[in-house]
């Protein structure tokens, strides 16, 4: 286990040098820095002081390096746009978006394990058709209609749960919920399909044969199987909800990465939208580690290997 | 023990009562808070010389004027500024300002003549990054401080323009008076995040991108006790959650667009509009030889092109004006001239005559996001469609003012570049005009020797009437040479619920949105 985690661990290391790299170079092919840091009225001593203050003026791959000490420390340089600190602006959105993540994250999970279940074990019948529906419905609305709608509906109608902000607990209710539904129908179906094929397999077969309780088939040899696929969209799932969230988080006025992260590029402001992929990266990576992981605990095999 | 609970029962009612009676006589003084929601918030940036002026309003809560204005006509005002009088001498070469005494910055330092001259002297900076700092500082020849509330400056020449500009509605953040005592002290790094001024509000919470929080001072030499504890200024880019968050009590006011006036007031919301006040106009980047817009019938094929009565009726419901002049009505000296009818033939005809084929021409079309102004996206979308009719394509950028200024002052926009600009009225556009069509102007869009000498007449004007004179010479080669294409005047459109007094005025000045009169009691 501890090999696995290791191994893991490497990776995601191997993964996030190269994409700093990656991002490095980006940063050099979309111009100077300089450019987009110094005021309109600088003149050429500002720009030599400048390049020699943030280490322009040397070689590329020390200025990599630099890069490199420098984010290791947090700093992903200052938006173009505000003058501020990325890694502050990050920090103080990481928060909203992480707490609207999880929060639709367990909406999907919670909602769609029991209901993916429910339908496979009902195959055919009225409640895996009824499932069924709604999860096609909760996957095909947009996301920024359903927020729209209920928005109209919970706030302004019957004006019990504000209209986005992030103030208290009731304004998680309706952004996480937009996001949850999505995720909930992703889960059913994911379930239900992955059930299904686990239940028509041999080893449940022979569990049954054997005389296993229906609950015990279900819940610890069908689920457990079922759970790998679960697992991975769930950690994709999360990862984008909190990287990549803009329709939801715009819609709700959110404060968080995803409206940041459309505001920088709509407003090329390329400082602030190149830490944000590289955060955006980050999260992913250490998702998937999170995922590897959970994976050894459901499947023995994979700990073995 | 039932007589004990009812006992309890009793007090409690009675200690509710007491409470409400009080609680609205403590409110009628000052109000808890208010929200205001607004589409954009600039750059953000809190220093007065710290970017362009558009959409700062948050700056009229923590700044006073040399010169204020008055919250209802928004006219010079001697109670509102920093200066109680002024006086021009004779040969019209020097101003006297007499400053008000006892006023403190948020940072306890006493306001003196010293800050006056500090902060107009850093308009001149190479930190400046305002339109008018050239304009104000290319007029001053010295500043003298005789006393601690008495300020002398003299002009190189007599200047009408001068004093206009000393007053945020003609300029923008250029008068806002910043302490010298606190800036030498903390230095410029820390006095853009945590500035101080003598406004009636200090900056308590600020989220980038997302919202800054004012708390109000106690006391404050015009506004008194503000009328509100506490002012939010929200970025909500969306308008759909703007005006819901309107709708649950969420925001108290915010700019909406021409198009919802009527579902708001349904919802039994205030509607706060002006009938005129800001010109949204096109502009073409004609400072490269090689432009294709040099060629003159293009630009009358691009305006004749536009059906402006249709832009008008559909996308501002009517409620604007087609306008023909770079000064809104509002300007010292306005003057009318013919406004070019939409005409797809002639226009089509002129194209040809301009060596431009159909389909040969994309245009780079500048856009970008302004209080008051949520149509923008929708016309840029418009004119594109009007320009295609006629053969000329467009490639729209929408983006934010203060990103894509800095690619327009540079003459780095994309060519053939084409600008989509609402301009703030204001009684005095010739600082605009300084900048915009000037050939040296920070953002001059064109070099043409008339224009120049008509503006430097202008800058000179030392009367009314010699600025007015002058005003109308520039205004009538903008137009006879279609180097700008106003197309119309419609004023900014708040709406807001009962916290904001009915007789808000949304204001004319450079800065969009008048707080001054939100926040007076």
């Amino acid at each position: 286990m501890i090999g696995l985690i290791a191994d893991r661990l490497l990776q995601a290391a191997l993964a996030l040098l190269l994409l700093s790299m990656a991002v490095f170079l980006l940063t050099r092919a979309t111009g100077s820095p300089l450019d987009l840091l110094l005021g309109q009225n600088a003149t050429q001593e500002d720009y030599a002081r400048l390049e020699k203050e943030l280490g322009l003026d040397k070689p590329l791959a020390v200025q990599y390096g630099i890069y490199l000490v420098r984010i290791v420390q947090g700093d992903l340089g200052r938006s173009a746009r505000s003058g501020d600190s990325v890694s502050a602006l990050i920090l103080d959105r990481a928060p909203a978006s992480a707490y609207l993540a999880l929060v639709a994250t367990l909406i999907a999970f919670v909602g769609g394990v029991p209901l993916g279940v429910l339908a496979a074990v009902t195959r055919g019948r009225i409640w895996d058709t009824a499932i069924t529906a709604a999860t096609v419905v909760c996957q095909a609305a947009p996301s920024f209609w359903l927020g729209i709608l209920l928005i109209d509906l919970f706030a302004v109608r019957l004006n019990i749960l504000p209209a986005g902000e992030f103030e208290d607990w009731r304004s998680i209710v309706l952004p996480a919920l937009t996001l949850g539904l999505f995720g909930l129908g992703g889960v059913v179906r994911l379930v239900r399909t992955s059930m299904l094929e686990v239940l028509d397999s041999e080893f449940v077969k022979l569990a049954r044969a054997k005389g296993v309780a229906e609950r015990d088939v279900v819940m610890r040899h069908a689920l457990r199987n079922a759970m790998l696929s679960v697992v991975t969209y769930i950690g994709i799932y999360f990862s984008i909800l909190v990287t990549l969230n803009a329709v939801v988080e715009v819609v709700f006025n959110w404060p968080g990465i995803g409206r940041m992260m459309f505001d920088a590029i709509v407003f090329r402001d390329f400082p602030l939208a190149q830490g944000m992929v590289l955060f955006a990266a980050s999260v992913t990576i250490v998702v998937n580690l999170f995922v590897d992981i959970a994976y050894s605990f459901l499947d023995p095999r994979i700990r073995r290997q | 023990m039932s007589l004990t609970w009812k006992a309890l029962m009793a007090a409690a009612v009675i200690a509710v009562a007491a409470a409400t009676t009080v609680v609205p006589h403590a409110s009628a003084q000052q109000q808890a808070s208010l929200v205001v929601a607004l589409s954009t918030l600039g750059n953000e940036s809190l220093d007065p010389i710290g970017g362009p002026s558009f959409n700062k309003q948050y700056l009229q809560l923590l700044f006073d004027p040399l010169i204020g204005s008055d919250p209802k006509d928004e006219g010079p005002s001697k109670q509102t500024g920093l200066a109680t009088d002024w006086r021009v001498s004779p040969d019209g070469k020097t101003v006297t300002f007499e400053l008000r005494e006892g006023v403190k910055f948020s940072s306890g330092d006493d306001f003196t003549s010293e800050d006056v001259k500090f902060s107009l002297e850093r308009l001149g900076s190479k930190e400046n990054l305002t339109p008018f700092g050239a304009t104000i500082t290319s007029a001053i020849e010295k500043i003298e401080t005789p006393a601690k509330n008495r300020v002398v400056v003299t002009l190189k020449s007599p200047s009408f323009a001068f004093l206009q500009l000393m007053n945020f509605v003609a300029s923008g953040t250029e008068p806002l008076i910043v302490s010298k005592a606190y800036f030498d002290k903390v230095g410029a790094d820390k006095f853009k995040t945590e500035p101080v001024g003598t406004g009636p509000y200090r900056l308590v919470e600020r989220r980038a991108g997302s919202q800054m929080v004012f708390e109000a001072k106690d006391k404050h030499f015009a506004a008194g006790t503000p009328r509100f504890k506490r002012v939010t200024l929200r970025l909500i880019p969306e308008e759909t959650t703007r005006i819901a968050q309107l709708r649950t009590g969420q925001v108290d006011l915010a700019d909406v667009s021409r198009e919802t006036i009527e579902q708001l007031k349904g919802a039994g919301m205030q509607i706060f509009t002006k009938p005129a006040g800001d010109v949204l106009m096109v502009y073409f980047q004609l400072h490269n030889k090689s432009s294709r817009f040099q060629n003159e019938k293009l630009r009358e094929a691009l305006s004749l092109a536009i059906n402006r009565e249709e832009l008008n009726k559909f996308l501002f419901k009517g409620v604007g004006q087609l306008s023909s002049t770079f000064g809104a009505k509002s300007s010292i000296g306005y003057q009318a001239f013919s406004i070019d009818r939409y005409d797809p033939t002639r226009a089509r005809a002129l194209l040809q005559e301009a060596g431009v084929k159909p389909g040969e021409l994309t245009l780079q079309f500048q856009a970008f996001s302004f209080n008051g102004w949520p149509e923008t996206r929708e016309t840029a979308n418009a004119l594109a469609s009007y320009w295609e009719q006629i053969g000329v394509k467009s490639q729209i950028i929408f983006r934010d003012y203060a990103t894509y200024r800095a690619e327009w002052r540079d003459k780095k926009l994309p060519e053939p570049a084409v600008i989509l600009h609402p301009m703030p009225g204001t009684p005095l556009p010739s600082a605009l005009m300084n900048a915009i069509v000037k050939c040296t102007g920070i953002l001059s869009i064109a070099c043409d020797p008339k224009v120049d000498s008509a503006l430097e007449k202008l800058s000179t004007a030392g009367s009314e009437s010699d600025y007015v004179s002058a005003y109308r010479g520039v205004e009538k080669t903008l137009h006879d040479n279609r180097y700008v294409l106003p197309l119309l005047e419609a004023g900014t459109v708040m709406a807001g619920n009962k916290k904001v007094r009915p007789d808000y005025s949304v204001g004319t000045g450079y800065l969009g949105i008048n707080l001054q009169q939100v926040y007076t009691q």
